[in-house]
């Protein structure tokens, strides 16, 4: 490697080198044991000597060699003892020297063989080993603080280090302190980022489960209020008929029918919040079974109409069996409601496997939706059609959506008004409890 | 066990559901033997308080709500069914509460069954009174 005159073009090859390099350590910086490797190992392959990349420790105390190299491979093993051991500062007032000063410092015969002697045992004997014949020891500078050493030595018989190769060492160094000084900042920030994260992640599984228990105390705690106001309420209207008008009874029955609803709503609710807590048993589910059955309850909540039922054979799934009971009881109620009035009811059922998800649907040609609201639909409370045209609490999808998400799974819709509708749920194929 | 003769004891802190029970009961004519006990302790006062008095005819169902103050209803269905007295008194718990771990620890206790009372009157009338048709009416009391 040149040690020699500058003309033009040593001078090009020196900044593309000199470029080459400073790529490489900002390529690293994000990679803190990397970025170590590539200092040494590129001073080394620059300058062409055994070159040692040592950092102090936290408490200022000792240099740790943390990457060595030399780039004439196969003479690892002594170094590597070199490496080692954490060379204490106290141990070496050459090195203090060099730290204090600031900028690189030469050791040349015979202050090597001085410096050598300054060592304390292993690392004298493996110094000798290595048969050191100078060191440069230049610090590695950085914004007013100083990280540590980068070592190049000249073996044996070799001139140490000229002009030209001091200040490439140097500046060498000032870069590789500044990449270091990048390095450690970027890690503190990454770690900042996690454990924020972390928190913030354990935070919200607090604030959830409290909001869960919260919404349950609450249903739990309002059906007896409710059961007593609809109860009465029929008493009133059961036993002191007579006693009323016909405003009167309208007027009993919009409390009836209130607290009936109002019933239906924390019954759901509590079902909904149930199924968030329950733990999970996950087993081999014969989809198939289920969605008939689930369909057969719903045809006898309005059996006197005209259904054409498909169903096609429905693969297995590794699920909770209770949980997917009330999947597909919502889904195939819902299907068989939302197509009152169409004669006939045709409700299709299928399924099918992928890679990695087991893809099941229900479809009906009932009256469908507007898929502008589409992403409403699996909300809690929300509805799609009103009372008087359709009954409902706005649960029950809700219900599916969650329970198929604690699965590892997703669902979603896809409709057109007065065209009817089909739900589609996938659970993945590898159970997944949650 | 001290008091009248009775047949259905009713544990219900709440007086709606309590009247609610007892209206019920009347539709199937078993209201007149019901005596109504509002917490947990006047519960275990009934049963054990007066140990001197000589033994009366148990009743033949308790209906037991578990959500009650003073003493909750777990504690007196504990109490009733580690008794010799009272351990073969059926038990009937009547709860809000669908949650596994009151039926789970109902059960392991020795209660004889399980109701969740629903919010619907209709629905709460008729297990009311199919409970009290079947205790009173079809099962067989002990000898």
């Amino acid at each position: 490697m040149g040690e020699g005159e500058g003309g033009t073009s040593a001078t090009l090859d020196r900044v593309a080198l000199h470029s080459d390099v400073l790529g490489a350590f900002a390529d690293a910086t994000a990679d803190y044991p990397r970025l170590l490797e590539t200092i040494a190992a590129r001073t080394a392959a620059v300058l062409g000597h055994f070159c040692a990349l040592c950092l102090l420790s936290p408490d200022g105390l000792h240099l740790e060699t943390v990457a060595t190299c030399d780039p004439r491979e196969g003479e690892g093993r002594s170094l590597a003892a070199l490496a080692e051991e954490p060379l204490a500062l106290a141990a070496s007032p050459v090195l203090r020297e060099a730290l204090a000063a600031g900028e690189s410092v030469l050791f040349a015969e015979p202050s090597a063989g001085e410096l050598t002697r300054t060592l304390d045992e292993p690392l004298r004997s493996a110094a000798r080993a290595l048969d050191v014949g100078s060191v440069l020891v230049a610090p590695l500078r950085a914004r007013q603080e100083t990280y540590g050493v980068l070592l190049v030595v000249c073996r044996g018989a070799l001139p140490p280090l000229a002009a030209e190769g001091r200040a490439l060492a140097d500046d060498l160094a000032r870069h590789a302190a500044l990449a270091i000084a990048n390095a450690r900042l970027l890690r503190a920030l990454r770690l900042e980022i996690a454990e924020r994260e972390s928190r913030r992640i354990a935070e919200l599984e607090v604030a959830n489960r409290e909001l869960e228990s919260f919404s349950y105390s609450v249903s739990h705690d309002l059906r007896a209020p409710v059961r007593a106001i609809a109860g009465f309420a029929l008493l009133l209207e059961e036993e002191h008929a007579k006693g009323l008008d016909a405003e009167g009874l309208r007027l009993l029955g919009v409390i009836r029918r209130s607290a009936q609803r109002m019933g239906m709503l924390t019954d759901d609710l509590l079902a909904l919040s149930r199924t968030g807590r329950q733990a999970m048993k996950i087993e081999a589910v014969d989809m198939d079974a289920l969605a008939r059955e689930a369909l057969d309850e719903a045809r006898r909540a309005e059996p006197d109409r005209e259904y054409d039922v498909r169903i096609a054979p429905l693969p297995p799934a590794a699920a909770d069996r209770s949980l997917l009971e009330h999947v597909w009881r919502n889904l195939l109620a819902n299907a068989v409601k939302y197509s009152r009035g169409r004669s006939p009811t045709v409700i299709e059922i299928g399924g099918e496997t992928t890679d990695d998800e087991t893809v099941y649907r229900v479809n009906d040609n009932g009256v469908g939706f507007d898929m502008r609201y589409a992403d409403r639909l699996f909300k809690v409370f929300e509805r799609l059609h009103t009372e008087p045209e359709f009954e409902g609490t706005g649960v029950g999808l809700a219900l599916v959506d969650r329970i198929v998400r604690r699965h590892g799974g997703r669902v979603w819709a896809e409709g057109a008004l007065g065209a009817g509708a089909t739900f589609h749920f996938a659970l993945p194929r590898a159970a997944r409890a949650g | 066990m001290s008091g009248l003769p009775c047949e259905i004891v009713l544990v219900e802190d709440s007086d709606e559901d309590a009247e609610l029970a007892l209206r019920a009961l009347k539709r199937q004519n078993l209201a007149n033997g019901v005596h109504r006990l509002v917490d947990g302790a006047a519960a275990l006062d009934f049963f054990f308080g007066d140990s001197t008095a000589p033994s009366r005819v148990p009743p033949r169902v308790v209906l037991l709500d578990l959500k009650l103050p003073k003493v909750s209803g777990l504690d007196v269905l504990r109490r009733l069914k580690s008794d010799e007295r009272t351990r073969s008194v059926p038990v009937v718990v009547l709860t809000s509460s669908k949650e596994d771990r009151d039926l789970t620890e109902a059960y392991r206790l020795g209660a004889n069954s399980y109701i969740v009372k629903p919010v619907e009157f209709a629905n709460f009338a008729k297990a009311i009174e199919t409970l009290g048709v079947y205790w009173m009416l079809v099962n067989e009391p002990p000898p």
